[in-house]
């Protein structure tokens, strides 16, 4: 199934907007061939306790080798979600698409004029939902970055820490009002396990944040997932404390302008 | 010299009462623009808080559909709050509806000025803001925000005659008149500026108790000046008041430093002042070995004149040699008889630094002595230290003293400061220790160091030594212990008439015994 031509096979999960053939054509096949990724990343490397995880109200079993039938239970997952996620190779190039992909009509997208009382409206609304959170937005040029919350899993896990959920359930409103946006979730994970296997584990963890906002209202076609795997640690690896700080996750937001 | 101490006096009175008034008038200044600013800034903190207060109750509205009952609340905030000019409500960046005076405008300005960690937003007045020639405050919290007017700020300050501008986080906020041109705060001092090429006051204050706020107040000079002017014009007749009383005083003590030049004169002429004679006592024997000859002026009306000040008097008036004269002639005849009869004693004479500067006394005093058979050796003259300064007249002059047989003594030592080297030029015979040196003994360590060393270095020039102000039996003790050989003061007695002095020398002469008993040295 690995689509040998496209550009960002094997480490994509996405789908495109519905109506355009090819590149739903294209979506599903990356779709597929990263799943199959994730699945087999549980293998040789990986000895840890089998942690499940919810998607769609199911068990998925996702650290153990996976059978054709949970394969396809991620990629239904994924299309549902509308969400892609890539490696850090292809970040720029997936971003790209996403931004013209959801840039097409001039409705959607804001004047240069207005990027700057828009940004900074979003900023103070962010601010205010996490307000006493001890996490931050700031701006990083014309971008706000929301975290890093580190720790946001438990090791080798794809269950979302509880202190977690009360941040994305404040922030996913206001990311619904904002829709004018890229939301990327950068996820990175600690050094333990295999670079391979991080890297999947990472991507399957930002699903699983994308699969939280979706559900609270968020437009799946505007989050891109990208899993850095271990290779940006904040801290040191060889304490449980440095390892939970490079398990975290920043969510950008990139206004979408003409 | 009294009119130029008059004149001198006067001008610095006027001065400091005029500097006094302007310090006076510049206080009073900051003191009212501090208080404007006072006002300023509790206004401006109970304004931010209460808008932000407002938008809080505003996004706790339960309806969010730009119904009758939500707009009906924003209209509620919006006159109850008479700085408020309109209250949007907002989705993202789209006004859904609002109320007030900017009904369809939705300022959208690129930057906003602060972005607080509470998520209130806020634009301070710029071009941005501006809605028909006034700039405005924006402030945005949630899915609400205001437009306030700053202009209200301003019309609560008293403000006759200023140009003023409220700077709220170091960013202007509001100016009156709105669009004053006004040096910003960073680069002003704290308190009043006088700018004296754009001919204004700039005063400036700051506040920081919710968030910084600096005022900056400008007015024309001419507006502190005519302040000024009031208080100077009631200063110049409380001035003029009180330089007459300087004037007068100045006349007063003129009139008395003149009229006791003319007595004096007087009365030296008539020969009519009076001689004391202090003993000077040798500490080792107890025997008198002479006294110093201090002249006592009594004025007609009975007033005892101040031996300092008479002195002082005379050598001004250049009659320093005819007192001198005076004293001498005195000496000779009322003890005249009892030099002749005990060589031995010496009457210390005081020379004023007239005397120092020719031959012509040298040569009255040897025709004095000699027609009074008295010896040269029983008169000691007394140099004040500071006379030796004229030196090498001086010099030559003590040098011929002393061949004639005179005993020359420095008078008032330790108090002019002269080195040993300095001395060491002079031919000299004895050195007076001054009485404040005497005075101190056993009471202030530092100062008793200061006599020990004026004693040393008498001992190094050889010079015998007499202390003068010996008052009590610890501090002669204590001079004899030091090795001082000879003491005159209140402890052995008074300065005494000549007749009381002769009488004093014959006691003495009859019963000479050792000032103070062996048995008290052992036990001391």
């Amino acid at each position: 199934m690995i689509n040998k031509h496209s550009p960002f096979a094997p480490g994509l999960i996405g789908r495109s907007r519905k109506g355009d053939a090819v590149m739903s054509l294209f979506g599903r096949t990356v779709i597929m061939s990263a799943v199959i990724g994730i699945a087999a990343c549980a293998g040789p490397g990986q000895q840890k306790k089998q942690t499940p995880i919810s998607v769609a109200n199911k068990q998925v079993p996702w650290q153990q080798p996976a059978t054709k039938a949970q394969a396809s239970v991620a990629v239904k997952v994924a299309r549902t979600l509308s969400v892609m996620a890539v490696d850090p190779d292809h970040y720029q190039v997936a971003r790209n698409q996403r931004i013209e992909a959801l840039s097409s009509r001039p409705d959607d997208v804001l004047s240069p004029k207005g990027v700057g009382y828009y940004m900074e409206v979003l900023e103070a609304k962010l601010r205010q939902s996490i307000a006493g959170m001890d996490i931050g937005a700031v701006f990083q040029g014309k971008d706000i970055v929301i975290g890093p919350v580190e720790d946001a899993f438990a090791h080798g896990s794809v269950n979302l820490a509880n202190e977690v959920r009360p941040m994305l359930a404040a922030v996913a409103p206001v990311l619904t009002e904002f829709s004018k946006t890229l939301i990327t979730v950068h996820c990175y994970t600690d050094s333990s396990g295999a670079d391979d296997y991080n890297r999947r584990l990472s991507k399957l963890r930002g699903l699983v944040i994308a699969r939280y906002l979706v559900k609270a209202g968020v437009n799946g076609s505007r989050i891109l997932v990208v899993g850095y795997g271990e290779s940006k640690p904040v801290a040191s690896n060889a304490t449980a404390k440095g390892r939970a700080r490079n398990r975290r996750i920043e969510i950008e937001l990139t206004p979408l302008a003409r | 010299m009294f009119a130029g101490a008059a004149l001198a006096g006067t001008v610095l009175l006027f001065g400091l009462v005029t500097w006094i008034l302007w310090r006076e008038t510049i206080t009073n200044e900051q003191e009212k623009v501090a208080a404007v600013a006072q006002t300023l800034g509790r206004n401006t903190e109970q304004l931010m808080e209460d808008a932000r207060n407002t938008l809080k109750r505003l996004n706790k509205l339960p309806a969010h559909n730009c119904s009758k009952a939500q707009l009906q609340a924003m209209e509620k905030a919006a006159i109850g709050h008479p700085y408020i000019r309109a209250i949007g409500y907002w989705h993202a960046a789209t006004r859904l509806c609002g109320v007030g005076f900017l009904q369809t405008r939705a300022l959208k300005p690129q930057h906003a000025d602060h972005i607080y960690k509470s998520g209130v937003i806020a634009w301070w007045p710029s071009p941005q803001t501006e809605v028909d020639g006034v700039q405005l405050f924006l402030m945005r919290y949630g899915d609400y925000d205001l437009a306030i007017d700053p202009r209200t700020l301003l019309k609560t300050a008293p403000m006759k005659g200023y140009r003023i501008g409220l700077w709220v986080q170091n960013l202007r906020m509001a100016a009156s008149p709105w669009d004053a041109k006004l040096p910003s705060p960073d680069s002003l001092q704290s308190g009043l500026t006088v700018d004296n090429k754009h001919n204004r006051l700039i005063s400036r204050v700051s506040l920081d108790t919710v968030f910084p706020i600096d005022i900056v107040a400008v007015q024309p000079t001419s507006s502190l000046w005519s302040l000024y002017r009031h208080t100077l014009e009631f200063a110049v007749l409380v001035g003029l008041a009180l330089a007459a009383l300087w004037v007068y005083g100045i006349w007063r003590y003129g009139r008395y430093r003149l009229s006791l030049t003319v007595e004096l004169r007087d009365a030296l002429r008539k020969h009519r002042l009076r001689v004391r004679y202090q003993p000077v006592i040798d500490l080792e024997s107890g025997r008198c070995t002479g006294a110093e000859a201090l002249a006592r002026w009594v004025r007609d009306d009975g007033e005892l004149v101040d031996q300092d000040l008479f002195i002082r008097v005379a050598e001004a008036a250049g009659l320093g040699t005819m007192l001198t004269e005076n004293v001498l002639s005195a000496i000779l005849d009322e003890l005249g008889g009892l030099l002749r009869e005990h060589p031995q004693l010496s009457i210390n004479l005081n020379m004023t630094p007239q005397d120092l500067e020719s031959h012509e006394f040298q040569d009255l005093l040897s025709a004095s002595l000699a027609s009074a058979r008295v010896a040269a050796q029983s008169i000691k003259l007394e140099i004040t230290e500071r006379a030796l300064v004229n030196n090498a007249k001086v010099r030559a002059l003590i040098r011929s003293f002393r061949k004639l047989g005179h005993q020359v003594a420095v008078d008032d030592f330790g108090t002019g400061y002269s080195s040993l080297s300095y001395l060491e030029s002079f031919e000299l015979d004895t050195m007076k220790i001054d009485k404040s040196f005497v005075n101190v003994i056993g009471k202030e360590a530092v100062t008793s160091q200061v006599i020990l060393h004026v004693i040393e270095m008498a001992k190094g020039l050889g010079l015998d030594i007499v202390a003068e102000g010996a008052e009590t039996l610890e501090q002669v003790q204590w001079l004899r212990r030091q090795g001082v050989q000879y003491g005159q003061g209140f402890y052995f007695s008074e300065p005494l008439p000549a007749d009381e002095f002769c009488e004093f020398v014959r006691n003495n002469q009859a019963k000479v015994r050792p000032l103070i008993p062996a048995r008290k040295w052992k036990q001391s």
